[in-house]
């Protein structure tokens, strides 16, 4: 059986009388006449932050034609991790960027020679961000990407700072006309995360990031600072 | 002939054309026809050892009488002895002597026995040899700042790759902290060290009340003593030798806490039951770990747990007793099973019958208790606990026995 990666809604999710929240993708998964021939895993965010969760489902093939048909999910476009960026077709990298756009992922850290292990591996590493900085009471910037730093209240850019200092991530850069999308990178791009898996698979390995020069880096404020 | 446990200086010893860096125990033991065993640490890191020895009485009191070696007051006998129960002198003596060697101390607890104690000593030892010249071998109250950035990097790939978290390796992390977290390296040990003191209860005791070592989270304590399901109060309680507990009209997750006086040792252990499901195989009992250390009722009901539902098992985040199911998959039946839950760093897993069934990436608790757990609607039909237990993972595959590189000095002479 095949497995697929899906970005999908966080869902109370019913199941006789009892309830439990989960992925979307758990209904197509229950659906199955035998659902323990399909295994599934996900990386939920902290409750309240994000409302979707990266998912991956071991099942028939009709199960994954199933989930991907509902509008609601997300199915990464192919389950060859080692395939690279550069491999996509311009709409698949579309619809991938748009898919991570809605979902408060940056993006502009892909470069052709990215791997689809490595998006994935990212988009984990945002929600397992989520996750830690809930725990250690501080909140992650969930925001439009374009707005600034400063659009967030004091306090909660004081959290993000305590944390960040309290990580060793480096932040002294960061002002409030810093685009939030440099600021969900630094977090993401710098943590230590440790392993992270899915189904058995790994996708902890080097991010290899576009490089971020001063000019880029400035450009991105001043595009944050414009709204744009 | 009597196995007793010294902290002695490595020293080079002369014999014939041969200089073996060796325990100074040996200077006394080699000769006289007695077994030792050490584990000696990377000798440019801490220049003294851990040497256990089989020797006559006679031979033991000359080892005593020597004013560098140091004598632990117990033997293989008292491993599961607690640390507290030693002569307070005693105690006192081995606690200054850690603290001088740069062990840390603060850990032990009221709970801590003999054999904790001792594998934590050779757990620093082993990572003496793993770490060489990276090893933080300063005062404990230096912090992570102080270590040199090449040495930083080594310790955190060392310790990324046993799944120890990494997350919080920050500048004011005290190499105290730091020690803790090599400590917790996933070491593997042999022999009488391989089991570490881990609770057990088999539920053999009269029908009631689930007993002193346990501590009701929610779900309440069960009144009724007739045979389940069929009885009007049916909170958590033991019937006809093993643990029940009737959630089958409730729709909260519930929690049990082990309460004992023995407690995990690290934050990453497995926490395992014998679940024997009558007849159905959609009864949700299950194990908990890394559940709430404290309090009572649904807003302390926080941790992961592990159980069989609709069909599937689930390995699920709680929180204020509501579920998040985190993975799911692999068929249940009505048939007893074993259930082990495990966390190791942000790995959780569970396995059936001792097979990994599922696993999943989460960070939401770092550490915590460990109990049983029954989901919501669960054991309409009487399902049971018949026995339960949990050990640290470090323990699962310690002996004065490992060799993990060439580097590793490990002695035995007659």
């Amino acid at each position: 059986m095949p497995i697929e990666y899906y970005l999908a809604p966080v869902e109370l999710i019913t199941r006789g009388l009892r309830q439990s929240t989960g992925s979307r993708v758990e209904l197509y998964r229950d659906q199955m006449a035998d659902p323990s021939l399909a295994q599934l895993g996900s990386i939920i965010p902290a409750a309240g932050v994000k409302a979707w969760c990266a998912t991956a489902l071991d099942a028939p093939q009709e199960v994954h034609d199933a989930a991907s048909a509902d509008g609601l999910i997300v199915r990464v476009p192919t389950n060859v991790l080692s395939r690279t960026w550069g491999e996509l077709s311009a709409a698949v990298q579309n619809a991938v960027l748009n898919a991570m756009a809605a979902r408060r992922i940056p993006s502009d850290w892909i470069t052709a020679s990215t791997t689809i292990r490595q998006i994935i591996g990212y988009i984990l590493r945002c929600l397992d961000l989520t996750v830690r900085m809930t725990a250690a009471g501080a909140t992650f910037p969930e925001a439009d990407l374009t707005l600034t730093f400063g659009s967030l209240p004091a306090n909660v850019r004081n959290q993000i700072r305590n944390w960040a200092n309290a990580n060793s991530i480096p932040n002294g850069d960061i002002t409030t006309a810093t685009a939030l999308r440099v600021v969900v990178r630094r977090l993401v791009e710098t943590f230590a995360f440790g392993e992270l898996k899915l189904l058995d698979e790994t996708f902890s390995g080097a991010l290899v990031p576009a490089q971020q020069s001063a000019l880029d880096r400035l450009i991105s404020q001043t595009r944050g600072a414009l709204g744009l | 002939m009597t196995v007793a446990y010294y902290l002695a200086p490595v020293e080079q010893a002369q014999r014939g054309n041969r200089r073996p860096w060796e325990s100074r125990v040996l200077g006394y033991a080699a000769v006289a026809g007695a077994w030792t065993t050490s584990v000696v640490p990377d000798l440019g890191v801490k220049q003294w050892c851990l040497t256990g020895v089989d020797a006559p009485d006679a031979l033991h009191a000359q080892i005593k009488a020597d004013g560098q070696i140091i004598e632990l007051p117990f033997g293989p006998a008292d491993l599961d002895g607690r640390v507290t129960a030693l002569p307070v002198a005693r105690r006192n003596a081995i606690a200054t002597a850690l603290q001088n060697r740069r062990i840390p101390t603060a850990w032990i607890g009221a709970g801590t026995t003999n054999r904790q104690l001792l594998k934590h000593l050779m757990r620093v030892f082993y990572a003496t040899q793993r770490l060489g010249a990276d090893f933080p071998e300063m005062a404990l109250t230096f912090t992570w700042a102080d270590l040199g950035v090449a040495q930083r990097e080594k310790i955190q790939q060392f310790l990324a790759a046993g799944k120890v978290d990494v997350s919080d390796l920050r500048a004011a992390l005290t190499v105290e902290s730091l020690l803790h977290k090599l400590v917790a390296w996933p070491w593997e040990f042999a022999g009488i060290f391989q089991d570490d003191p881990t609770a057990t209860d088999t539920f053999d005791r009269s029908s009631g009340a689930v007993g002193s070592d346990w501590t009701i989270i929610n779900g309440a304590a069960g009144t009724d003593t007739g045979a389940p399901p069929a009885v009007t109060n049916a909170g958590w309680r033991i019937y006809s030798n093993a643990l029940v507990m009737d959630a089958s009209a409730r729709s909260d997750t519930f929690f049990m806490r082990w309460a004992g006086a023995t407690q995990p040792g690290t934050n990453n252990y497995y926490v395992e039951a014998g679940i024997d499901k009558a007849t159905d195989n959609d009864n949700a009992i299950g194990v908990c770990w890394r559940i709430a250390a404290s309090g009572t009722g649904d807003a302390n009901c926080d941790g992961y747990a592990g159980y069989p539902y609709s069909d599937l098992h689930y390995l699920t985040r709680i929180a204020d007793s509501g579920e998040t199911s985190l993975a799911s998959g692999t068929a249940t039946d009505a048939n007893a099973h074993t259930l082990r839950g495990e966390g190791n760093g942000n790995a959780q897993r569970l396995l059936l019958d001792s097979s990994q069934i599922l696993t999943a990436t989460d960070s939401t608790y770092a550490s915590g208790a460990v109990g049983v757990a029954i989901g919501a609607w669960g054991s309409a039909d009487g399902a049971a606990w018949t026995t339960w237990t949990f050990s640290d993972l470090s323990a699962a595959a310690a002996s004065l026995v490992y060799s993990p590189r060439a580097r590793f000095q490990h002695m035995i002479v007659r």
